[in-house]
């Protein structure tokens, strides 16, 4: 049974629409990221369960009761905001304490759980400060633990990393991954980072222009995406022109003359195809693959990235660095691939 | 947030708003409609309908000299904040953190110093035996002692101090707004500073200088006090004159049209000239 | 080329000496031996500062005109805080023209407002009270109130409030520990900003006054436009004193140019 449910959830801004239709059902403690490119409706999906946005239509079920009917006060969900929206003009632990406060928690106890809190996010020491003498990722973490102190039904974050530079995100992204496990709290993350939402999530949503693309694990988005959207938006990838012709009972996709069958159920005519830079692999056999000069090669440690001439266009290729030679710019290779490795969709489908 | 959205600005600004109509809106058309009532020296006010008030004072060639002084000086006052409030901003734009706020102090400060405080002064330093004159007569620049007061001259000179400081701070504002590295790229392409200033700031500043001159023209064509302290009971502007038919001759009924015109014609100069400077500034403006 | 040169400098040594002068005049004048105007070039005296105890009208003004300015600067806050919310959170019809109505009165000349007064204050039966006071004075000073309050309203970010709201804080709650507090900078100068133009106001107050309530500003111009005598140049020396000490603080508090450069845009 689903603990948090968002069905056909509709915002308007005059006549564009911000949020189309969406549905999500969320398990108990899962913690899910909405992603996508910017104005995609990621915050606006999170401004409405929060009760900031009005909705123009749909529901969220918040374990059978309409959060809707509920005041935004009433909700008691835990918000981190992207600017930290921390109060300026009290201490750190008078932050923490204030959802308490509403509780009406008394002094002992109150003080008590700020306390814990703290300890939690690695403030301990910091009770006494004001927000404004913080650095970027203590204030990160008074905002955290503002939220998580009140033990909310749901962790909304919105884009809580993206101030942070890249070394103290990724070690955020690590802190916040322990703590939800520990906590235990259904987290629903808004990031335009993949690479985040891969790294923390349970199940992504990839949206683009208000509508959702794909639900699914990250993985599972990663290795078959529903679309070339989110091929492309979770990490670089090839699309190329290609068609598929049906012969006798099979159908083959023909890339530049790169023959593969594939299944039954891929439209035919002419097709894009994409294909990550990882499963291209260079083979020796001129009867093969398609032909392609090295532009370019880049060594990024772990792996190599060349960007190879062929007559699809210039396409990208990854290959693990492990310590074989590898082509030298200006050489002529041979691309191919298998057709597992191939995401097929009708022209135009995207 | 948690209210209802249609009804809270309503609650929020209700109050100032009733006191607004009640206070601010009924008044005035209290005075609209005076301005139309018949009046008599022994009869008093009466209320009949009338236009012998408007009548009196577009055709009485005595209320035009008023008018065209009133006029004259606002745009002496204007003219002159401007030459000397231009520079004088930008000067203090230019200063150390430190000397522009003491010296902010001293220019803009004045502004909260009672106004019949800083008139008083002005009215010490004229008069044949005032300051000015004294030392005019020591320096032998003149022969003769001379006396600025109850005279237009002095009502300019006295207004402009007292008016001056708006318009450096509307040029403040502007400079501040000016992002400095283009003078000095202005500067880098081979410009001279004078150069500089009239062709990179000056035109950027332009919008600051007109809406500063707005503010200085409205309050000089009003003014009230300083005119009344050194332009004395001979010589009347458009104020002056609308407080004498008010509370010495007791004709409320012309003093009103009086107040309407002036009200009126101030209040068209003022949404005119800020129509003019939006469409004509806004790329500046954003 | 960033300092100013010789000619400028020069400049403004002449237009501080132009601003300075009167008010140099008044407060050397006050300070004078003699019975009549003159600048004390034999020694000083306190004389005139004494004398003004023997004028209980001038100080009876005085208190009037604190209290005046301290109860319409305070009622016009109090109007001006929410009304100030309302124009900048939401978008709702008539916000302009409600905007514009409320800073109206800095457009409308003060000698217009009085006369507008004196009419309705005698239709309704407050003339010469001072109700009418300081209802007329709310009105004046409100604008300069909603300015300041508006650029601190205008100034915060509203998801600090929507986060007192997700941790459980009703409407009223959430003004008073954290809306309230950001714009206390905004409030607090409204406030400071809406008593000085109060205190100061002549050209209104002029016509609703009366012998019995009347303020310090308006005795004085009365005054001084029979005579001119060291009385009225040791109480203006005294106002611009006092003045002088109230910027300070204030700028010592706010900065100057924030007040006036934050209420200098409309
Ligand atoms: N108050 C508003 N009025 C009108 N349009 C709005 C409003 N708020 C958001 N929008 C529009 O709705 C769309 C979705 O906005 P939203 O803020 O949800 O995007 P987002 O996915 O969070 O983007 P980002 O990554 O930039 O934060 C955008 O096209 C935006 O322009
Ligand atoms: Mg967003």
């Amino acid at each position: 049974m689903s603990y948090l449910a968002l069905e056909r959830l509709t915002k308007a801004y005059g006549g564009v629409l911000a949020v189309e239709a969406l549905d999500l059902t969320v398990a108990r403690g899962e913690f899910i990221s909405l992603l996508g490119p910017s104005g995609c409706g990621k915050t606006t999906t999170l401004q409405m369960i929060a009760g900031f946005v009005e909705p123009t239509s749909g529901r969220a079920m918040l374990e059978g009761t309409d959060l809707f009917g509920v005041r935004p006060n009433k909700r008691g969900l835990g918000v981190v905001f992207q600017s930290y929206a921390l109060f300026p003009h009290v201490t750190v632990a008078e932050n923490v304490a204030f959802g308490l406060e509403m509780r009406g928690v008394p002094r002992a106890e109150r003080e008590q759980r700020v306390k814990q809190t703290l300890d939690l996010v690695g403030l301990s020491g910091l009770a006494d400060r004001y927000p404004r003498r913080m650095s970027g990722g203590q204030q990160q973490r008074v905002a955290l633990a503002r939220a998580l102190v009140i033990q909310p039904a749901i962790l909304l974050l919105d884009e809580p990393l993206s101030n942070l530079d890249a070394k103290l995100r990724e070690e955020m992204q690590t802190e916040l991954r322990t703590i939800q496990r520990s906590v235990g709290t259904t987290t629903i993350l808004v990031t335009h980072d993949q690479g985040e939402a891969m790294a923390l999530s349970d199940r992504i949503v990839i949206m683009n222009k208000g509508r959702v693309e794909q639900i699914a694990r990250p993985d599972e988005a990663y290795a078959r995406p529903a679309s070339a959207f989110v091929a492309n938006f979770l990490g670089k990838t090839n699309v190329v022109s290609a068609k598929v012709v049906s012969e006798g009972s099979r159908h083959i996709v023909d890339i530049a003359g790169f023959r593969l069958p594939v299944p039954d159920r891929s439209p035919t005519g002419p097709v894009t195809v994409t294909v990550r830079p990882e499963r291209i692999t260079f083979v020796d056999d001129p009867a093969l693959g398609i032909r392609g000069c090295v532009h370019s090669r880049v060594f990024q440690g772990t792996h190599w990235l060349f960007h190879i001439e062929t007559e699809l266009g210039a396409l990208i290729v990854l290959r693990q660095n492990d310590g074989a030679a590898v082509p030298l710019e200006g050489e002529n290779v041979r691309l191919a691939w298998g057709e597992n490795d191939l995401l097929i969709e009708a022209l135009g489908a995207s | 947030m948690t209210t209802n959205p249609k009804l809270a600005p309503l609650l929020l600004s209700g109050p100032a708003l009733l006191v607004f109509i009640g206070l601010v809106l009924a008044p005035l058309v209290m005075t609209a409609l005076l301005s139309f009532y018949d009046w008599g020296q022994y009869k008093g006010i009466v209320a009949e309908f009338t236009i012998k008030n408007w009548h009196e004072v577009i055709t009485d060639e005595y209320y035009y000299e008023i008018f065209g002084r009133t006029l004259r000086i606002a745009l002496f006052v204007t003219a002159i904040s401007v030459v000397i409030g231009v520079p004088e901003a930008y000067i203090l734009n230019r200063m150390s953190p430190q000397w522009r706020g003491v010296f902010l102090l001293v220019v803009i400060g004045p502004l909260l110093i009672s106004v019949v405080a800083r008139t008083l002064g002005w009215a010490l330093l004229f008069g044949s035996t005032g300051l000015i004159s004294q030392a005019l007569l020591t320096l032998g620049a003149v022969r003769e002692p001379i006396d600025l007061m109850f005279t237009e001259s002095g009502v300019v000179i006295a207004l402009t101090h007292v008016l001056v400081p708006f318009m450096v701070l509307a040029v403040m504002a502007a400079l501040q707004r000016l992002n400095p590295d283009v003078e000095n790229a202005a500067m880098s392409l081979g410009a001279s500073g004078f150069t500089v200033w009239r062709r990179v700031i000056l035109p950027q500043i332009v919008p600051g200088i007109l809406s500063g001159s707005v503010i200085v023209f409205a309050l000089a064509a009003s003014a009230f006090a300083t005119p009344a302290i050194i332009g004395g009971r001979r010589l009347k502007v458009a104020a002056t004159l609308a407080y004498d038919e008010f509370l010495n001759t007791l004709n409320w009924p012309l003093g009103a049209a009086i107040a309407m015109i002036l009200l009126g014609a101030l209040v068209a100069i003022i949404v005119g000239s800020n129509r003019l400077i939006e469409r004509r500034y806004a790329q500046v403006f954003e | 080329m960033r300092h100013n040169g010789a000619l400028a400098l020069a400049f403004h040594a002449t237009f501080v000496t132009f601003i300075l002068a009167p008010i140099v005049v008044v407060c050397a004048v006050a300070f004078t031996p003699e019975g009549y105007l003159s600048l004390p070039t034999k020694g000083f005296s306190l004389r005139w500062f004494k004398a003004i105890l023997n004028y209980p009208e001038f100080l009876r003004a005085f208190r009037d005109s604190l209290w005046l300015a301290a109860l319409s600067s305070t009622i016009a806050i109090g109007l001006a805080v929410p009304a100030a919310l309302a124009i900048a959170r939401y978008r709702f019809p008539g916000r302009e023209a409600m905007t514009a109505l409320f800073l109206s009165p800095l457009m409308i000349p003060h000698v217009v407002l009085g006369i507008a007064f004196l009419r309705f204050f005698s239709q309704i039966g407050l003339s010469g009270s001072f109700l009418g006071l300081i209802l007329s004075h709310i009105i004046v000073v409100l604008p300069f109130a909603l300015r300041l309050v508006l650029a601190a309203s205008y100034g915060i970010d509203q998801r600090i409030e929507h986060a007192a709201i997700s941790l459980g804080a009703n409407s009223f709650v959430t003004f008073r520990r954290v809306t309230l507090p950001l714009i206390m900078p905004g409030v607090v100068s409204g406030w400071v900003l809406a008593f000085i133009n109060s205190f100061d106001e002549v050209t209104m107050t002029v016509f609703i006054a009366s012998p019995s309530t009347t303020t310090l500003p308006v005795r004085l111009f009365l005054y001084i436009q029979d005579n001119i005598d060291p009385l009225v140049t040791s109480i203006s020396a005294s106002l611009i004193l006092m003045t002088a000490v109230l910027m300070i603080v204030l700028d010592r508090l706010f900065g100057l140019d924030r007040l006036f450069l934050g209420s200098a845009k409309s």
